[in-house]
């Protein structure tokens, strides 16, 4: 492979959605620094293009709907000198030569081509968890979706998949299901959530659900499938009675559940983190190997795209400070650990330094954590080695809804090197 | 409906069973048509197979936990066993069929892990009727081995293992579509037909003939083998084939976890036999691990493959037992494996001609069915022989099959070759498998005309996102190249165009 020839870059993004465009944005007003950004699709914008939920509150500072949204940061990056790489499918990354520079290999109709770059970010966000990964039992019968397939279908492919849809779960993503399958010209039969609770802006669900006339059931299990070929319906149990009851349709929505789209730290020396199944990253969101860098929804499944696209930003200035010369201390490091109901605290890691920096109150507003269901009346706890570095009680925490860990109130002091802080909840 | 076929050789069923018969076939200067009623071939019993085709240990553990459930004093094997022999005949035949139809496969090893005193009694038992399975009839010897090396081979195995079993050479793992699609891809190639969607209603015999009805018209055929399957016994009924005997089944429900544990194992791990247990995690050559921890469920309805959430619960847990390491957020899909087998004699096959019905072939074979398949196509051979069909070898018979390329398993230079010889191979359509719109369309024209078949034959959409992003790609596909709406591609039944021939 030595003869192989490599195009030069200085960084490469990976997936043209909120966090990747905006982190080029960033890093081309900036810098001179040569960028390349790809994605596999054949136009910008990743998520937001076939979603209609209101997008840009946090980094544009304007509403626009997803497919506007899309259209605008498209348009804004095709006016730098960023180098655009559509239909191009990044298959893997790996060490080029001995001097730090990394490989990333691409396939796209025009041609496999290899490029040498010293940074990498990857912004190559997530998906929905499948049927099959959240086990959900019954029948193998078709007619079953996830919500991102759904609106592949109707929004990009024009496609009508069924005529009755029941929804599975109440994230944000269940309301821009709704939205989809009453755009498509379909029922929608009601919404499921296991939780006691709905899973984002309750007000806005119940609103929906008055609007389009469909039930809410809470408390309420999927205990199989029903229909041999296509869907015809599912079997609920009622958490509170174990009451169990049937629902028709012929279109199932599995909705949330995000996970990252990390494919590509498979088989690397890039960790990841068995609880997001993203890569771990430190509180520069950079991932276990230098000058690899991470940002927006693959680090732990859906944010909102706004968000998304400010840590791209971050990390696009990140980026640039390395390659002014600044050397980060690893030593200095301390890693984060989530119990359970806690699912997650992105990022993993904290440089110990960077808290007494000015930066600091800036870097902490990317800590966040989630639970798994919602808990009331909860104490959150951090420990390191028994000491207690921040305690907090709150009212409820909200099952799967991001909540912001106000990391600079912690006590840094008691920390010590190469100990972890523990993150563990009581109610 | 009108005759749409004569021909001398009718198979029904398209499992690995039909498929074998159906490509064993073509050595010989005979007309052969194959009819499968799904538009999917592998679309029943051989699509739910682990497709572990084994020998030695597997093999005991198989004799063993039979004995073990079955009423005292049941007599727990003998070397002379037809199917012992069909099996080891047929595995030994697997490696060079593989090599001429281009399967990909691999060789992992067998270890069986004892957890306590009993179960290392277990495996002792084990040892002793593998070997003497492999003395009296070939094969591959194992060994016993101590903690030390089990954690020397697999470290991730649980650490309250305190021996092992080792079987280094009795195993194939393959895909079980890969199997059956590349035989009948073959069986086409040398000349057989081959038709999809095609249900068999009626049989009826006059003048040596069968008229054989079908919901896409009738065939006239000298010679029926039926390789229904599950369904066998349905298919014997209509022509009075079924003599004595009828069908019984059992199943076990089965996961597959994400390739991201790819070398979490490397070799089969297997838990020791118990009354009504068998755990095994088996590593893929995919990477993906394939989790059989399941119970045997009786089965009402030979259709019901809904799985129950209970089974995930049992599943996860015993395969923590085998490999800690593995947890429920591996999962990425899950369904059901069906086993039948016969009533008249549950242990062996019936490979033989109806007494009731002349040249009428039943094909009902029981676990293990992928092991001595090939095995069975030859010998249906010399039934049909017996029975007097002129059977002259053909010299333009071509055993050589190509797969489908797989781009995701090609170096750099035959990916940049591939690209620049056609640009679709460049459009990457699954993005968890890498697979590719060439590869797709290749599939198509070697006769996908549903998602299934399209996933089975390519991978597309079976990674780990489930075919969330490339499920209507897909179909978008599936309809251009098929000249079909959009809405008539469906993933595995009922089909709604049917490819005839």
């Amino acid at each position: 492979m030595s003869n192989e020839k490599q195009i030069s870059l200085d960084v490469v993004v990976i997936g043209g959605g909120p966090a990747g465009i905006s982190a080029c944005l960033e890093l081309s007003r900036l810098s001179n620094l040569r960028i390349g950004l790809f994605d596999r699709e054949s136009e910008l914008g990743g998520m937001p293009r076939s979603c209609h939920i209101y997008f840009g509150m946090r980094d544009r500072k304007r509403i626009y709907r997803g497919q506007t949204y899309a259209r605008k940061l498209d348009k804004l990056i095709r006016k730098t000198s960023v180098k655009i790489y559509t239909e191009a499918t990044v298959l893997n990354i790996s060490a080029a030569g001995n001097k730090g520079l990394h490989r990333i290999d691409v396939a796209s109709p025009n041609g496999f081509e290899s490029y040498e770059s010293r940074f990498v970010l990857l912004a190559s966000g997530c998906f929905e968890s499948s049927r099959g990964a959240r086990m959900i039992p019954g029948e193998r019968c078709s007619g079953v979706f996830t919500t991102g397939a759904l609106q592949q279908m109707v929004n990009l492919r024009h496609q009508k998949p069924g005529k009755r849809a029941l929804i599975i779960g109440s994230e944000i993503v269940a309301l821009s299901c709704a939205m989809t399958l009453k755009r498509a010209g379909m029922d929608i039969m009601g919404l499921i959530e296991e939780d006691h609770n709905l899973q984002s802006y309750s007000s806005v669900a119940k609103t929906m659900s008055l609007f389009y006339r469909f039930p809410i059931y809470r408390g309420a299990t999927v205990r199989s499938i029903l229909g041999r070929e296509r869907v015809e319906g599912v079997e609920l149990v009622r958490e509170s009675d174990q009451k169990v009851f049937r629902l028709q349709c012929d279109t199932l929505v599995i909705t949330g559940r995000f996970r990252p789209d990390s494919g590509l730290i498979d088989g690397t020396l890039i960790e990841r983190d068995p609880l997001t199944l993203g890569p771990v990253v430190d509180d520069s969101l950079e991932t276990s190997v230098s000058n690899i860098f991470a940002a927006g929804n693959v680090l732990r499944g859906a944010n909102m795209h706004d968000l998304c696209a400010l840590e791209g930003k971050q990390a696009a200035q990140e980026i640039l400070r390395r390659s002014k010369g600044y050397v980060c201390s690893e030593d200095m490091s301390v890693v984060f650990r989530a119990e359970a109901p806690i699912r997650y605290i992105v990022p993993q890691k904290i440089v110990i330094g960077n808290t007494k920096s000015h930066r600091f109150k800036r870097l902490c507003s990317i800590y966040s954590m989630q639970v798994e269901h919602t808990v009331k009346n909860p104490t959150i706890k951090a420990l390191c080695d028994d000491k207690t570095i921040w305690t907090k009680s709150f009212s409820k925490l909200v099952g799967r809804t991001r909540k912001r860990l106000p990391i600079k109130n912690f006590d840094w002091k008691k920390i010590e090197k190469g100990k972890e802080v523990v993150l563990s909840l009581r109610n | 409906m009108g005759k749409i076929l004569e021909t001398e050789v009718l198979i029904i069923g398209g499992g690995i069973i039909g498929a074998s018969v159906a490509r064993e076939l073509q050595k010989y200067k005979i007309d052969v048509a194959l009819v499968e009623k799904s538009p999917n071939l592998c679309s029943a019993t051989s699509k739910g197979s682990h497709s572990m085709i084994y020998w030695g240990a597997e093999m005991a553990f198989s004799l063993v936990l039979k004995s073990i459930m079955a009423p005292p004093g049941t007599e727990l094997y003998d070397p002379e066993f037809p199917f012992l022999k069909l099996a080891k005949k047929g595995f030994d035949l697997t490696d060079n069929l593989f090599h001429e139809l281009d399967i990909i496969h691999s060789h992992p090893s067998i270890i069986i892990i004892a957890r306590d005193k009993e179960e290392l009694e277990m495996l002792r038992k084990l040892e002793e009727i593998s070997n003497d399975l492999t003395d009296k009839m070939g094969g591959g010897k194992v060994q016993m081995i101590d903690k030390k090396a089990l954690n020397e081979m697999e470290p991730n195995v649980t650490g309250h293992a305190i021996a092992a079993l080792l079987d280094e050479s009795n195993l194939i793992e393959v895909f079980a579509p890969d199997y059956v699609f590349a035989l009948v891809e073959n069986a086409k190639d040398n000349g057989c037909k081959v038709s999809m969607n095609t249900e068999v209603k009626k049989i009826s015999r006059k003048n040596g003939v069968y008229t054989v009805e079908t919901n896409r018209g009738t065939i006239e055929t000298e010679f029926i083998i039926n390789a229904g399957g599950k369904y066998a016994d349905y298919v014997a009924d209509m022509a009075g084939a079924r003599d004595d005997w009828g069908l019984a089944f059992n199943k076990t429900q089965m996961m597959v976890l994400d390739k991201r544990l790819k070398g979490l194992v490397n070799s089969v791990i297997m838990g020791a036999p118990g009354p009504g247990v068998f755990d095994f995690l088996l590593p893929l050559h995919t990477g993906n691990l394939y989790v059989g921890c399941g119970t045997y469920e009786p089965v009402e309805d030979r259709d019901d493959a809904a799985t129950v959430r209970e089974n995930f619960d049992y599943a996860i847990e015993h395969a923590r037992a085998l490999v800690p390491a593995v947890s429920e957020k591996d999962v990425i899909t899950s369904f059901y494996g069906t086993r039948y087998w016969n009533t008249r004699d549950p242990e062996s096959h019936i490979i033989e001609v109806s007494k009731g019905a002349p040249n009428f072939i039943n094909l009902v074979i029981k676990l293990p069915g992928f092991s001595p398949a090939p095995a069975i196509a030859r010998s249906v051979v010399n039934l049909l022989s017996d029975q007097g069909l002129q059977l002259t070898e053909k010299s333009y018979f071509n055993p050589i099959r190509k797969r489908i390329p797989r781009f995701g398993m090609l170096s750099n230079e035959e990916k940049k070759e591939l690209i620049a010889q056609d640009s679709r191979y460049g459009n990457i359509i699954c993005f968890c498998e890498t697979v590719t719109e060439g590869e797709i369309i290749e599939a198509i024209k070697r006769g996908a005309t549903t998602i299934q078949a399209v996933k089975y034959m390519t991978r597309a959409g079976m990674g780990r996102c489930q075919r969330n992003f490339c499920g209507p790609r897909v179909v978008e596909i599936l309809a251009r190249e098929l000249n079909m709406p959009v809405n008539e591609i469906v993933y595995e039944k009922p089909a709604s165009k049917d490819i005839l021939f």
